[in-house]
């Protein structure tokens, strides 16, 4: 199976489970960002325009059942994950563990686009003072989901779970 | 044998027309486009037997977490205290609109009423999704079953919203506690005061800005319903909810009115879709201004719900 095709079946089985699956196992009224996550972890992973092509399939695919504009989480998440592609690059340990607190910042910033961009397209349900909290709750769950969902995206690029240190994730040299 | 793949270098360009192709798509959901529009729908119906096979998979998992983070079995016995709770605010609000309505006459036009139209029953299969989405859900019904964009949608204790998206089995409806949501509000007794009512987020009352004669004291705990004029989406005389509070606006040049919704929205399992298109009321109303002399709009008569029996019952 190549690498692609690893990638769609994983966007689509991320989508469902999102929405059948995390969407209902919210922590204080707060649903995990998985699809959210792995795009950033694709980011991470694969690098900044893979993670770019995969945040944007993924946004995609959710938009289609959200009542949001159609498009908002496919430009919001493939920004994301191409920076976190970007800062991925500058660092030296992206194992599976250190790359957790990357997958929730990377959720951080991807909600906070996500509402921004809700705003300037004039969404009334976007900034709420609830906000913050979501940030803050999504960003945790980011913690926990964020290693497993990086290790997943490793097995769709195809590279070696090994030790961070010894792997650069974007092609780039040991 | 897996290849490792290419992660390589990054290229700004893919990112400029994958930012491109969203903007794109924003725009056209915007504008509507019919195509486009359809397109969605389509790809909606392909993966929502995915959608329901998931759901009835998990449902169990999700079950068993929302009932340890709400209450589990004393959950239950609220939710059907609700329940019943709201519908006898609907029967309160449409023995109050009957007697308003007997005392106008206009019950004797011949014109079917709210409790005559085809209507269907619907599950409710999913709420708000993600977390910034707090006033949809879904139901499992949809354009098979006759269900169309803008219908309105009524539990045991009456209006709670409208049917926004259709796909082919499941349909999104969008909650009357949206702060997009608007309906053409009478209250019940005092037929001049007709207004707009507009959503006002979870635990507030709906809110009547405008329109409202500040020389007209409204009493609290009047009934509110739909008043089915002109264009209006929603047919008349659907319990909407009391008046929880009335008072004059800054500049005493209207009243504000504080809409308690009549029909319970924390708890829906089951809710019914008026079959009912704004244009049809157009026509109706048409036909029988041609026979009636053209002097009187006339309003459908009370609408008194049945309590939804079977899940699969389509009344014709």
């Amino acid at each position: 199976m190549t690498a692609w095709a690893r990638a769609a079946l994983t966007v689509i089985t991320a989508v469902l489970l999102q929405l059948t699956l995390f969407d209902g196992l919210r922590v204080a009224g707060i649903a995990p960002e998985v699809a959210l996550g792995l795009a950033v972890a694709a980011g991470i992973t694969g690098g900044s325009t893979n993670g770019a092509i995969i945040g944007f399939a993924t946004g995609l695919a959710l938009d289609l059942f959200l009542a949001t504009p159609f498009g908002l989480s496919a430009l919001a998440f493939c920004l994301v994950a191409y920076l976190a592609g970007m800062f991925a690059n500058s660092v030296s340990d992206t194992s599976w563990v250190a790359a957790a607190p990357l997958v929730a910042a990377g959720t951080a910033v991807g909600l906070c686009l996500y509402v921004l961009f809700g705003e300037i397209l004039g969404q009334p349900n976007f900034y709420t003072p609830d906000l913050w909290r979501i940030v803050l709750v999504a960003t945790t769950i980011g913690l926990v989901i964020g290693g497993p969902l990086t290790k997943l995206m490793r097995w769709v690029w195809g590279a070696p779970n090994r030790p961070a240190t010894s792997y650069r994730p974007l092609g780039l040299v040991n | 044998m897996t290849r490792r793949h290419e992660a390589g270098r990054s290229r700004p360009h893919i990112l400029l027309v994958l930012v491109i192709a969203s903007v794109t798509l924003l725009t056209l959901d915007f504008r509507n486009v019919g195509p486009f529009a359809s397109l969605q729908t389509t790809a909606r119906d392909v993966l929502n037997p995915f959608r329901s096979a998931g759901e009835t998979v998990f449902s169990p998992v999700t079950g068993a977490w929302a009932s340890v983070f709400s209450g589990g079995a004393d959950s239950d016995e609220l939710d059907d205290l609700r329940a019943e709770n709201a519908q006898l605010r609907n029967e309160l609000i449409a023995q109050a609109n009957a007697e308003d309505l007997l005392g106008s006459a206009l019950l004797q036009l011949d014109i079917p009423y709210v409790g005559n139209l085809d209507r269907v029953v619907a599950q409710v299969v999913a709420g708000s999704i993600g977390n910034f989405d707090d006033f949809h859900i879904e139901i499992d019904k949809g354009s098979a079953d006759g269900i169309g964009v803008n219908m309105p949608v009524v539990s045991e204790g009456g209006l709670i919203g409208r049917v926004e998206e259709v796909s082919r089995n499941r349909s999104r409806i969008v909650l009357i506690v949206d702060p997009e949501f608007n309906v053409g509000v009478r209250v019940v007794g005092y037929d001049e005061e007709l207004a707009l009512a507009r959503g006002n987020r979870w635990g507030n009352p709906l809110l009547v800005t405008e329109d409202v004669n500040p020389r007209v004291p409204i009493e609290e705990g009047v009934g509110v319903v739909t008043s089915g004029l002109g264009n209006s989406l929603y047919p008349a005389n659907i319990p909407v909810g009391f008046i929880s509070e009335a008072r004059l606006d800054q500049g005493a040049l209207t009243q504000v009115l504080e809409i308690e919704p009549s029909g319970d929205l924390e708890t829906l399992r089951f809710v019914t879709v008026l079959l009912f298109e704004a244009d049809d009321l157009e026509e109706e109303l048409q036909l029988d201004l041609g026979t009636n002399g053209g002097d009187t709009v006339p309003t459908p008569a009370v609408g008194v719900f049945d309590e939804p029996v079977a899940e699969d019952e389509t009344t014709p």
